[in-house]
């Protein structure tokens, strides 16, 4: 069996003269897997990954690549077997997207960096891989900061590395394109069974994609396992945790704060229920059964009649549509 | 979207076009190489007809005496330096461009030159104040000292742009260089101070960049350290192609940057050190050829680069020391002055362009 493609054993990792930020830390990638790193900023994330990648020395500890010392492998051989894509802006004129990609097969070519036609195929393949097959002779001056972030995606392939590091990758993509770029880097994992480990703030995201997930935590701490297992621990809800935003481990997604003002009672179908209570809790309401004590109670209206209801102390009043439902709640309870 | 697209469009036969002119630009600038050349010997003070050139250059029969002497002991070493020197000024700018990621790097802007003048000066305090003039004295090996002098000051201003270039941006750098050329320069008027006047007018007769003063003693130690200085640069092609993406992209890459960078600078100091010693400050041949060289051949590519720059500097400190001895102009103008009309709306408008002012991070 070959070896595991990271394994670090009580890693430390920081910047030299400082306190080390993380550790010790004992970690492993698995091939074929996607794993994402998650955390508030300032935990350290990119120091774990560019001591993961050799750019930045460990602080204590061992990381070994498929076996060998990170340390003791030579620059041009870690090259080969594990590339990055950094949070760098690479401001070039006069650079193409193709040449740049290129540039990925540099840990396989000769002094003078020639490409050689089973290089250029590959550089082809990258390209494609990456979906960047329409900016191929494009300037990438001229590329916004998503196909940016892509095309570098494309280099890192080129090198076709065994181990693939990305530093916030999805940072500057709108949702379908981090859609995509997740969704991509999973298959990519799956196809050609390399492993992949991606930092990223897009927790949504990661909690469906992630075959792993890694955690750290602003007080230190570090997690790692398969999402569901910890959201089921509790360990999202307690590194997440802030005054202002709590983890709802049944929905999966994050609350923007917790209600205290009156209690409300929703009754509908499971849909327009559902968003009438966001729109309640984003009033401060309390979300309460329909059966319990309530404050006040929201219902579709009759037939005929207006869609939404408000009955409160024995009144009733139709509102037109929720902006009009949410205006008479305002006024009721004087906002 | 639609607008991109057709953008793309329109801009991707010319690209493709492009993709291999190589071999047909770099000929075009070679046969301008040589009509400049030869334009560089029979043009000056006294025009001389070709067939004299020719004559004098083959040894063959010239119509008059005087002509032979002209020829080989004036212009054809003056037009050998400014071929030579101006393809090694060339590179130098693409180097340091691609070296401190700054478009508009060049050794003149950045202050180098003064650097390289600074250490020069200082050598001819040290040895001249025993005695004589140390370039008459010591024939080839004050040469040679000269050369190597100028060449530490190089490394010495390199350093101090590269502990700059960690802190402060694109511009903020070009703005550190042109304070360090005033500063080497008030240095050298501080140690000019120390040495007796003839040996300070020798001195001072080339602070100003010029092809013409350089002897063909000085030539033989110019041309084969320029040559070895190009075939080193041209050793680079592939760690520059690689810091094209920035310092740590560049390691991951597998490049070892402290060695890549101990390279370069080597690479500059005996380039720009050796240039600078026997023609003194030039300015703007690097930045100048640099862009004219990437608006010619569309590419970031070292590989292509690296040779249309060495050719579009000789060309270029060819034409310009054509035009300062041209046979019409009543005085003749000085070479940086001619650089200057030239450079300096090259780095204005670099400056000034919206898409390199995005890459420039303005």
């Amino acid at each position: 069996m070959m070896a595991a493609p990271l394994i670090s054993s009580e890693l430390h990792v920081g910047y030299p003269l400082r306190p080390s930020v993380l550790g010790p830390l004992d970690l492993s990638l698995k091939a074929g897997r996607l794993t994402c790193l998650l955390g508030p900023n300032g935990t350290g994330k990119t120091t774990l990954l560019r001591t993961l990648s050799g750019v930045l020395p460990a602080r204590g500890g061992r990381v070994a690549i498929e076996g060998t010392e990170l340390s003791e492998l030579s620059p041009r051989r870690r090259a080969q077997l594990l590339a990055v894509v950094l949070t760098d802006r690479v401001t070039v004129g006069m650079l193409d997207v193709r040449t740049l990609v290129s540039l990925g097969r540099q840990p396989h070519t000769d002094w003078r960096g020639r490409l050689s036609a089973a290089d250029s195929r590959v550089v082809d393949d990258a390209i494609s891989a990456a979906g960047v097959d329409d900016l191929a002779e494009r300037n990438i001056a001229e590329l916004s900061d998503g196909e940016r972030q892509r095309v570098m995606l494309a280099r890192a392939l080129a090198q076709e590395p065994r181990l693939l590091i990305l530093d916030e990758i999805t940072a500057f993509l709108d949702l379908p394109h981090r859609l995509h770029v997740m969704r991509l880097l999973r298959d990519l994992a799956r196809r050609r069974g390399i492993s992949v480990l991606v930092s990223t703030h897009d927790l949504d995201l990661a909690l469906r994609l992630a075959d792993e997930v890694w955690l750290a935590s602003s007080r230190g701490d570090f997690h790692q396992g398969a999402p569901e297992e910890l959201v089921l621990q509790g360990d999202f809800g307690r590194v997440f945790a802030s005054e202002a935003l709590r983890f709802d481990a049944a929905q999966g997604t994050f609350r923007v704060d917790r209600p205290s003002g009156p209690r409300a009672a929703v009754e509908g179908d499971d849909l327009t229920a559902k968003w009438l209570r966001r729109a309640l809790e984003r009033l401060g309401y309390q979300d309460v059964d329909w059966t319990s004590d309530a404050d006040v109670r929201i219902a579709r209206g009759a037939n005929g009649a207006e869609p939404y209801q408000i009955q409160q102390g024995g009144r009733l009043r139709d509102c037109p549509d929720i902006a009009g439902l949410l205006e008479t709640l305002r006024q009721l309870h004087g906002e | 979207m639609p607008q991109a697209a057709s953008a793309s469009a329109e801009q991707a036969p010319s690209r493709a076009a492009n993709r291999r002119p190589s071999w047909l630009a770099y000929s075009g600038l070679a046969a301008a190489i040589a009509a400049v050349f030869f334009l560089e010997l029979t043009l000056g003070a006294v025009s001389i007809a070709w067939r004299d050139v020719l004559a004098a250059l083959t040894g063959g029969e010239a119509s008059t005496e005087v002509v032979r002497p002209i020829v080989l002991n004036f212009r054809l070493p003056r037009a050998l330096n400014a071929l030579v020197s101006g393809a090694a000024l060339g590179t130098c700018g693409l180097i340091l461009q691609t070296v401190f990621r700054n478009p508009l790097a060049d050794p003149f802007i950045l202050g180098v030159v003064f650097g390289a003048r600074f250490g020069v000066a200082l050598l001819v305090v040290i040895t001249g104040t025993a005695g004589n003039a140390l370039l008459f004295k010591y024939g080839v090996l004050g040469d040679f000292a000269m050369a190597l002098a100028s060449a530490l000051g190089t490394v010495l201003v390199l350093g101090l742009l590269l502990a700059l270039s960690r802190r402060v941006s694109t511009v903020t750098l070009l703005v550190a260089g042109l304070m360090l050329g005033y500063l080497f320069t008030g240095l050298i008027s501080v140690v000019m101070h120390f040495v007796d006047e003839s040996q300070a007018r020798a001195f001072t007769s080339w602070s100003d960049g010029s092809f013409a003063g350089a002897t063909f003693q000085q030539l033989q130690i110019l041309v084969p350290l320029v040559a070895v200085g190009l075939v080193l640069a041209w050793l680079q092609v592939k760690p520059l192609n690689s810091l094209l993406l920035g310092e740590s992209y560049a390691q991951s890459l597998g490049l070892s940057v402290e060695r890549t960078r101990q390279l370069t600078f080597l690479v500059l100091a005996v380039l720009v050190g050796t240039v600078t010693a026997f023609c003194g400050p030039v300015a703007f041949i690097g930045i100048v050829t640099a862009h004219l060289c990437r608006l010619l051949f569309r590419t970031a590519d070292h590989a292509v680069l690296l040779p249309a720059v060495m050719l579009m500097g000789a060309l270029f400190a060819l034409s310009a020391d054509l035009i300062t001895h041209l046979p019409w102009s009543r005085h003749f103008l000085h070479m940086n002055a001619v650089n200057g009309l030239i450079g300096a709306p090259i780095v204005l408008w670099a400056l000034l362009d919206r898409r390199h002012a995005r890459s420039l991070e303005l």
